[in-house]
């Protein structure tokens, strides 16, 4: 990036990241309670990691270092009608705890709106600025 | 709040955003503030005779914006310790002859959380919003100095 990091980056970069996590919480949820014929093949749900980007002091935007898988167990169950079952019977449902990720859809949503919040704000302190004594 | 309380603590079980193990962050931070301190410097208008005081407020309004909109912007990382700027220590500053970056390195420190969170963030959007809001309306308001000030300066030069 060319020269020191201005409002604008700081949270048109934010509200990137945001929109990163809204996505895979997105995922996660469009993918939860499907099922799998074994465990290896289930979904698990997706986590992105978030990491400050410091720029000069006081200074940061943030920024997705990368999305992980989480470590929650599909869980197995018993169903032995259903067409994916194996011999035993057991089919294994996406690891996906639904009431996290609707917690975190919300806060994510919170987060990007106070990020707009904040361009705004700008935005106008910007233009005021430049229409000083016309 | 419990809501934010309950997702913190999630945080901290592992199903949410996850924490980079990240050792080298302070560091690289450092040299970061270097290889920018000598190329980012304003020249201080603080002995302007047009605009006073008011030149050199805006210009640490600005900063001050800045910083809050960084603590917004990473309200959400894990780790993160929100940061602000001293502005009367940083006005007082101004006087002295020093670089923009000095001034803001040596003035601004780190916030004490009201409610500490187990994530190590110490974003509190309450706080952060106040305080951006306070400082956009002292902005506002030094701008408005100015414009009185241009004002009078053009109204002195038509001779009316």
């Amino acid at each position: 990036m060319s020269g020191p990091m201005n409002i604008f980056d700081i949270s048109g970069r934010a509200m990137s990241a945001n929109l990163t996590r809204l996505n895979t919480t997105a995922s996660n949820l469009a993918n939860a309670r499907t099922v799998y014929s074994n465990e290896e093949d289930a979904f698990r749900s997706l986590k992105p990691v978030f990491q400050t980007a410091y720029d000069r002091a006081g200074v940061a935007t943030v920024d997705v270092a990368e999305v992980v898988q989480s470590d929650m167990k599909p869980v197995k169950k018993h169903d032995p009608h259903n067409p994916l079952a194996d011999e035993q019977g057991y089919v294994w449902e996406a690891g996906v705890d639904e009431a996290a990720e609707l917690v975190d859809m919300l806060e994510t949503a919170r987060h990007y709106q106070n990020n707009v919040q904040v361009m705004q704000t700008a935005k106008s302190l910007i233009l005021e600025t430049i229409r000083m004594s016309k | 709040m419990t809501g934010k309380l309950a997702h913190r603590l999630h945080i901290h079980r592992g199903y949410s955003c996850h924490t980079r193990k990240n050792g080298g962050g302070s560091e690289r931070f450092n040299q970061d503030e270097l290889r920018l301190a000598s190329k980012w410097t304003i020249d201080m208008p603080g002995a302007d005779k047009i605009f006073g005081i008011h030149g050199t407020a805006l210009a640490l309004r600005s900063q001050r914006l800045n910083m809050l909109a960084s603590n917004i912007a990473n309200a959400g990382t894990p780790g993160y310790k929100a940061r602000d700027l001293d502005f009367e220590k940083a006005m007082a500053m101004t006087d002295q002859g020093k670089s923009m970056s000095q001034i803001m390195a040596t003035s601004s420190g780190y916030r004490t959380p009201l409610q500490p969170s187990m994530d190590g963030n110490t974003v509190e959007l309450s706080t952060e919003q106040t305080l951006f809001a306070e400082n956009a309306m002292q902005y506002r308001t030094t701008l408005s100095f100015l414009e009185s000030r241009v004002n009078g300066i053009k109204r002195a030069l038509k001779g009316e």
